[in-house]
């Protein structure tokens, strides 16, 4: 038997799971990975609605690293499993309804395979991430994209508030559901809770795709604040994405494009520190550039004003004003209960622009 | 009395220029050797683009490409094919983007020695300048951006720099302090924040606010700028000994090292050690800016043992101000002149090269027209300057035309004098001796500048004193006055060393007319 024969988590179609659970398509992986951990995916059914399963795959791991302990392998991927396991049951048992759903969890077992258990995660099916969904031509869809944010707004605030920061919000974790009409956030493996240990925590370096990193990160600058940092750094994801869905370039790159390259997270040696003032230069070039793409005034001051809060480059000054001075005392140190980064404001922003969009945003 | 100009010392303030320039000549980088930048990876948005095609995909590997710095994989080159092929889908930023990409700016190389916000190649064009009415519309619009840029100090210190171009020194100061505030560690800030403060002969809040920054003691840049501000008040600098430190330490690029290796050497020529100013002079030529090179050619003018040529640095940029001074001591005047109106054309609202250029054209190329224009365009951002005054109306009173000299003069009498050093209250009385003497006052004009011959001769100013002399002597030929004869008997008699290359020309053109009306 070779390695992709001995391959449990390959061999799960036509298996009928606990639960019912019949396992009727194997699809094409999203990723390699999905940030924690390695997976085959299917098509589930058991008499309702498809459904979406994760199969956890040792074998892909031992493929692409070997010579590693298989000790090593099988504790870091289980924990990881465990760890998006216990985060999407979390958001389940709390019931949030804008973070894409865990239906069910399990294990199947395999005979005549080296590593017969295969954990799997089941979720509700969406219809694909808000990529397919996108075209950025000026003033399209504007309506639909107000709604979707502000249904991942929703999102993020539920995450946060049972202690969730996503940490990779990006167009690819964005999933539609119902024909478009609703917007989830998905894919907690790279999250990060106040709970519970990440295996990725990692000094608190970001854990999701870089690309799409608030800037001070690919300067090597870590807040030690957990809490800010993680929330922090939800809330210029999310900014990010607003840009992201009118322009087709997220915020990262829309600095990055007004910055001079000596500046460049790929060329400056020195610190955040001496850099951060530049990219705050950069940063309102980028505003201006967006204010461009929205022909509508009002929306454009509305989500300029959204997105200078969100995404503010400089991590201790990001948040809406009167959150920063609340959160602070008036020597400008942290509170120990402030929350600078509530999602609130957000929230309500959004929930009046997607119904202003209707009538006004034509 | 003729105009005067004359470097009384020189230090390596920085050059305050906008944002633009000053990150074209690279005076904002760092190459902290320590710190390497981070590494990206585009492998998740390609293998989506791979599994699925559309323009969100794409969107999402074309942002990877760009920021990550990865280009010209086949997956991202089909990712910029299918977005161009679909611009319908697109926006401006996307399609910027991939250009960004292209084009790979990143690559940019700058050839030329010349940056200029603007270029002006005739005096003529250069007087647009005075009456250049968009300006306040510049301002404005700078004034509009900073309110809504609150949190920008770039902004503020463009807006502080164009306030001090006309001379609102108030309002500039008050912008330059919000961008303090705002970015008290930044290098950019700081060093405009110095050259203002300097400018405005604020030179304590220079040194307070260098001092108060944590960036100072480990910024060659910024320690170098506290060096030369405390030397100007005679203060020895608490920086001296770490800069010392940094130019030895290996962490920073020659070019990095520039301006501190010439503030040390500076320091050390100033205290008479030539071998140990000599080294650090040597450290800062391997590299120079502008400044370095300036400064040295200023050193070289005080003592010939250091030699200079500033045309052999062709990749320095922006030298206008080293050339000008080295043109003007070789008495090439016309040279000298046009590198005098770059150099202010660099940096609008110093008063030196205004100074320097309305001298030359005034006194030695006998250009009345071009010296009224600059010192005009100099006291925009100065109005105030006794220097630029006293140069205006000595090209308005020497000229055929006397419209405007009242207005001048007048300005020139509130000058407060009990501040100015003995050569400029000579210079200044001379001058007003001439205006009187064109006004028909002459009684006045006669003791004035008899004063200021005097005067001369107390303070031991051989130079000047001869000066005086020779521009009295022509006005009383002009009038043909009795004293005449007496004053051009001392022109005659007076020794002029060859290096006062201006005061010979002034003198022999002197002669010269006088020696043509007797038909010798």
């Amino acid at each position: 038997m070779n390695t992709q024969q001995d391959n449990a988590a390959s061999s799960l179609l036509g298996m009928t799971l606990a639960n019912d659970w019949k396992v009727i398509k194997k699809v094409e992986p999203k990723e390699n990975s999905t940030g924690g951990f390695f997976s085959v995916c299917y098509i589930v059914n058991n008499g309702g609605k498809d459904a979406f399963l994760k199969a956890l795959n040792f074998q892909a791991f031992f493929q692409l690293f070997q010579g590693r302990s298989i000790v090593e392998i099988l504790t870091e991927q289980t924990n990881a499993f465990k760890y998006e396991r216990d985060l999407l049951l979390r958001c389940k048992n709390r019931g949030l309804s804008k973070v894409s759903m865990v239906l069910d969890e399990g294990e199947a077992y395999l005979e005549n395979f080296t590593i017969s258990n295969v954990p799997y995660l089941i979720f509700e099916m969406a219809d694909g991430d808000v990529r397919s969904h996108m075209n950025f031509s000026k003033d399209v869809e504007i309506a639909w994209k107000l709604q979707s944010l502000h249904n991942v707004s929703v999102g993020l605030k539920q995450l946060h508030g049972i202690e969730i920061g996503h940490q990779d919000l990006k167009p690819s974790n964005v999933l539609i559901y119902d024909a478009g009409i609703i917007s989830k956030i998905g894919d907690l493996g790279r999250s990060l809770c106040a709970d519970i240990e990440a295996p990725h925590e990692n000094g608190g370096d970001f854990p999701g795709d870089l690309n799409y990193a608030p800037p001070e990160f690919l300067y090597r600058y870590i807040d030690p604040d957990w809490n800010y940092r993680v929330r922090g750094t939800d809330m210029y994801l999310f900014g990010s994405l607003v840009v992201f869905y009118f322009s087709g370039a997220n915020m990262t790159a829309l600095i990055g494009k007004n910055l001079d390259p000596q500046f460049s997270w790929n060329k400056w040696r020195g610190s955040f520190a001496d850099v951060q003032d530049y990219l705050v230069d950069a940063f309102y070039k980028g505003l201006k550039e967006f204010r461009t793409l929205i022909s509508n005034k009002e929306l454009a001051d509305e989500l300029i004003s959204v997105i200078e809060y969100c995404c503010y480059p400089i991590p201790e000054k990001r948040g809406h004003k009167k959150a920063i001075e609340q959160s602070t005392d008036r020597e400008g140190k942290r509170k120990e209960n402030g929350n600078q980064f509530d999602f609130q404001r957000v929230v309500s922003k959004f929930d009046i622009l997607s119904k202003k969009a209707a009538y006004i945003f034509k | 009395m003729a105009v005067i100009y004359e470097i009384k010392e020189r230090r390596v303030i920085p050059n305050w220029r906008d944002f633009k320039r000053t990150l074209q000549l690279g005076e904002l980088g760092t190459s902290n050797k320590a710190k390497s930048p981070i590494q990206l990876s585009i492998e998740r948005s390609a293998v989506d683009w791979n599994l699925n095609q559309n323009i969100g995909t794409a969107a999402d590997l074309i942002n990877a490409s760009f920021v990550s710095g990865i280009h010209n994989t086949p997956e991202i080159n089909g990712a910029i094919d299918f977005v161009l092929s679909n611009k319908s889908t697109s926006s401006q930023s996307l399609l910027e983007l991939i250009e960004n990409i292209h084009s790979d700016k990143h690559q940019v190389n700058h050839t030329k020695n010349s940056i200029l916000e603007l270029d002006y190649d005739t005096v003529n064009d250069f007087q647009s300048f005075i009456n250049n009415k968009s300006f306040h519309k510049v301002i404005n619009r700078t004034k509009n951006r900073a309110k809504l840029e609150l949190q920008n100090p770039v902004v503020w210190v463009e807006l502080a720099r164009l306030y001090s171009m006309r001379g609102h020194e108030a309002k500039a100061e008050k912008a330059i302090l919000t961008a303090l505030h705002l970015a008290p560690n930044n290098r950019f800030v700081l060093r405009s924040a110095t050259r203002f403060f300097i400018h405005e002969d604020k030179f304590e809040k220079a040194l307070f606010y260098l001092k108060r920054s944590e960036s100072t003691k480990s910024d060659p840049w910024l320690v170098s700028a506290h060096i030369a501000t405390s030397s100007i008040l005679g203060k020895f600098s608490p920086f001296i000994k770490n800069g010392k430190h940094l130019l030895n330490s290996n962490n920073f690029s020659d070019f990095e090292l520039t301006e501190l290796a010439s503030s040390v050497g500076t320091l050390e020529f100033k205290d008479g050690s030539f071998k140990k100013a000599k080294a650090f002079f040597k450290q800062s030529m391997i590299a120079p800016n502008d400044n370095s090179l300036a400064q040295l050619e200023w050193v070289s003018k005080d003592d010939k043992r250091f030699q200079i040529n500033p045309f052999q640095y062709e990749n320095v940029i922006n030298p206008f101000e080293a050339r000008a001074l080295d043109l003007f001591e070789k008495g090439q005047w016309k040279d000298a002149f046009y590198n005098t109106i770059k150099w202010f054309l660099d940096m609008p609202f110093s008063k030196r090269p205004a100074m320097l250029g309305s001298y030359i054209s005034g006194s030695l190329l006998n250009d009345k027209n071009a010296a009224i224009i600059l010192c005009e365009v100099g006291l925009q951002a100065n109005p105030h300057d006794p220097t630029l005054l006293n140069n205006i109306v000595y090209s308005i009173a020497t000229s055929n035309n006397h419209d405007s000299l009242d207005k001048y003069v007048n300005q020139l009498l509130h000058v407060d004098l009990s501040g100015l050093p003995n050569e400029s209250k000579v210079t200044l009385q001379a001058t007003l001796g001439l205006a009187a003497l064109k006004k028909g006052q002459i009684e006045t004009g006669i003791q004035l500048y008899k004063t200021a011959i005097d005067n001369a001769t107390k303070i031991r100013n051989e130079y000047l004193k001869n000066l005086a002399i020779v521009n009295f002597a022509r006005e009383l030929f002009i009038l043909n006055l009795p004293e005449k004869d007496d004053m051009i008997a001392k022109v005659r008699s007076m020794k002029v060393k060859d290096s006062q290359k201006d005061l010979n020309l002034i003198r022999n053109e002197v002669l010269e007319k006088v020696n043509k009306s007797i038909g010798t």
